[in-house]
């Protein structure tokens, strides 16, 4: 029993040392730049000087002050609600479709994934070109159809400029969430599938009686990360648009950026990154609790 | 022995030659510059002059304003030796924190046009940044679109420009570009400014740091309706609020819009069109009003006060204004700040009858050398939320007014 216990706790010291770095890494890389973020939020901190002092709430109070905060969240939720539904749709069937195949199918999970290799900088760079008014490869396409009048200027007008960019980076996206889906199907026992068929079941009964049920997890994965991702949208709008047209397309994460080095208001900039932080934290909790309880355990 | 006497004389002078070049300090130099094919030449004239120097030059990007990629490397304490430098609080913010030193002794700041060293220097005779040109603002126009509608001069004042605006829209042809996203602030905003609030306000940079010039003034108005009726009345290009500073120019140099309103800076590459452009000066002002324009500091450069490089960066910044300005004017195409130029300058003569004419008027600075830092962004989106419809011009200019304010109060 000594024996036992001795072995069991040396296996412990050994499992926490492994831990150590990477946890050490976490620390001193995530979790401590965390709590100075939320520290400096409730100060004056003008980000030149190592002077700060405590304001307590009056920089949330300013930032939520500011009416184009509100159209910033606006978008931010918008791009959740839209995005990480249509997202999630398209990445499970496409994954569904492609899973199926036999000939050539590596081909096609291969070209689905390649947005996704690159970079999204460059993706805003393409798109910004596919989406310009003069020379811009839909406008083009619909002149050369002899369709001048739905030729738009995508990303100058409030009603376009959300959806233009939520295609985008569901365009970019929907290769690395399907990888996820097709790990989840590979994953589903196939005895179950023939004996569905043995019972007569139809293609879409397989889907929603079979498939999705034991693909719960690879859904909570996605749903979360593809939100999360979505929250913390910066690089795409910020290229392509910069938020315009007027604030039709900013997000909460280009507004800390704008408060913190085109204002140089470093503490508006802390207070919005807290609120995103927080904000972000609520949303997994919820979202987690509630696919945890669809989760089907084979 | 005489012989090898000399022979050995030879081999230490050889060897000192070569141990004094060995131990000359190398240096490299960082240098946030101009993003051009012919700076690197450039740079190597003054490699070639201080072998020991290196010049690692960092390409400012088009997009993004200077301070955007000042500020996290002061903030990191990693600025580059010398780099660009515009003449507004920011700036001043850091000469006042030691991070840009004093270089009102340099020749090069003795050689500046007084007037042009005005913005870059504090109320305490620091001068922070050296300008590298005159900057003002024109409208480029395509000849061949003005002579195809009848237009035989250049318009003088508002409605007269407003006129050939419509000739060119009766014949199919856009006006001019209004891009809110590409440099409406440096020509609509400081010309309108120039011509109907600092005619009022002659010491308008001082009652702005004070924070007493009231922003809801008709001239101030002015500037977002007139920018507003030039897209209301179609004279502007379709994809106004799309259109970025580079595809601004794009769309001038592809003879999609007849006019370009745009800087001095801009020059170099608009009159090398492979089609005619004439130049003529911003006609802001109403008949019988006189004609008051913008003369200003181009983008200057400054060095870093904390480098260890400084003696060398404080260098090359003076052989920038001297022996290697006639190659950075002649390829930028700017106007020159100095009051006496080494070498051959050549100067586009429509600039310099436009210039002279300039010179004869009152005139006022660009909009970032006077407009509050934290207020700068919220200009351009003004201008957006005006043309897009969402807010009035008496509605952004109160805006603009309590945004200038509340920096002050800070």
């Amino acid at each position: 029993m000594r024996r036992s216990l001795s072995m069991a706790a040396r296996r412990k010291s050994v499992g926490m040392l492994m831990v150590l770095p990477a946890l050490a890494v976490t620390f001193v890389f995530f979790m401590y730049p965390m709590i100075l973020t939320f520290r400096f939020s409730f100060t004056d901190w003008n980000g030149l000087s190592m002077k700060a002092s405590y304001v307590g709430w009056k920089n949330f109070i300013r930032v939520f002050s500011d009416e184009s905060v509100k159209q910033v969240m606006f978008n931010t939720f918008f791009l959740v609600i839209v995005y990480v539904p249509v997202l999630n749709i398209l990445a499970l069937l496409a994954s569904v479709l492609v899973f199926g195949v036999r000939k050539a199918g590596n081909l096609y999970k291969a070209v689905l994934f390649l947005p996704n290799m690159l970079s999204m900088t460059v993706i805003a760079f393409v798109w910004k070109i596919i989406y310009a008014y003069d020379g811009g490869l839909i406008n083009n396409v619909l002149g050369a159809l002899s369709l001048k009048g739905l030729q738009q200027d995508w990303l100058g007008q409030k009603a376009t400029v959300l959806p233009a960019l939520s295609l985008t980076i569901i365009w970019f996206a929907v290769g690395y969430y399907s990888v996820v889906y097709l790990a989840g199907l590979s994953a589903i026992p196939i005895e179950l599938y023939e004996a569905a068929e043995v019972d007569g079941i139809n293609v879409f009964q397989k889907f929603f009686r079979i498939t999705l049920p034991l693909i719960a997890q690879a859904i909570t994965i996605n749903v979360i990360l593809s939100m999360i991702g979505i929250l913390s949208l910066f690089d795409l709008p910020f290229v392509m648009t910069k938020g315009g047209p007027g604030y039709y397309s900013e997000t909460l994460a280009m507004r800390i950026y704008t408060y913190a080095y085109s204002e140089l208001r470093i503490d508006y900039a802390l207070a919005m990154a807290v609120f995103l932080g927080v904000v972000s934290i609520i949303i997994t909790v919820l979202l987690l609790l509630f696919f945890r309880r669809r989760e089907v355990a084979l | 022995m005489k012989k090898l006497s000399v022979f050995l004389a030879l081999i230490l002078l050889v060897s000192a030659f070569g141990w004094a070049k060995g131990s000359e300090e190398k240096v490299t130099l960082s240098f946030l510059g101009p993003q051009a094919p012919w700076v690197g030449d450039w740079e190597g004239q003054f490699e070639k002059l201080y072998p020991n120097v290196k010049i690692d030059l960092i390409p400012m990007p088009g997009t993004g304003t200077i301070e955007e990629f000042l500020q996290p490397r002061v903030v990191a304490n990693d600025l580059w030796d010398v780099f660009f430098i515009n003449s507004n609080a920011f700036a001043e913010n850091l000469a006042q924190k030691g991070v840009l030193p004093d270089l009102s002794k340099t020749e090069a700041a003795k050689n500046t046009i007084p007037a042009l060293l005005e913005p870059f220097t504090m109320s305490n005779g620091v001068v922070y940044g050296i300008p590298i040109g005159l900057a003002t603002t024109f409208f480029y126009y395509n000849a061949s679109m003005f002579k195809q509608v009848g237009i035989t001069s250049t318009p003088k004042t508002w409605d007269e420009l407003l006129a050939d605006f419509k000739k060119l829209k009766d014949a199919g042809i856009p006006g001019t570009v209004i891009a809110p996203g590409g440099d409406p602030s440096n020509t609509w905003f400081s010309n309108i400014f120039a011509q109907k609030v600092v005619a009022k306000n002659p010491d308008y940079v001082k009652q702005i740091k004070a924070g007493t010039l009231d922003f809801t003034q008709q001239g101030v108005v002015d500037i977002f309706a007139k920018i507003k009726s030039i897209v209301d009345l179609g004279y502007a290009h379709p994809a106004y609020m799309s259109l970025d500073y580079s595809k601004s120019m794009d769309v001038f140099l592809q003879q999609k819009v007849a006019t370009l309103f745009a800087g001095s800076w801009q020059a170099g590459q608009l009159l090398k069109a492979d089609f005619d452009v004439g130049v003529f000066l911003p006609p802001m002002n109403d008949q019988g009003e006189k004609k008051i324009g913008v003369l200003a500091p181009e983008t200057g450069y400054s060095i870093n006060a904390q480098s260890k490089n400084k003696a060398w960066a404080l260098k090359f910044l003076e052989w920038m204004n001297g022996d290697g300005f006639a190659t950075y004017q002649n390829n930028m195409g700017n106007v020159p700040h100095l009051k006496t130029v080494k070498g051959t300058v050549k100067l586009d003569p429509k600039l310099l009858a436009l210039l002279e004419e300039l010179k004869t008027n009152k005139a006022a600075w660009l909009w970032f050398q006077y407009i509050p830092t934290e207020t700068m962004p919220l200009v351009q989106k003004l201008f957006e939320q005006v043309l897009l419809g969402d807010l009035k011009p008496a509605d952004a200019a109160a805006k603009l007014d309590q945004s200038a304010k509340a920096s002050v109060k800070k």
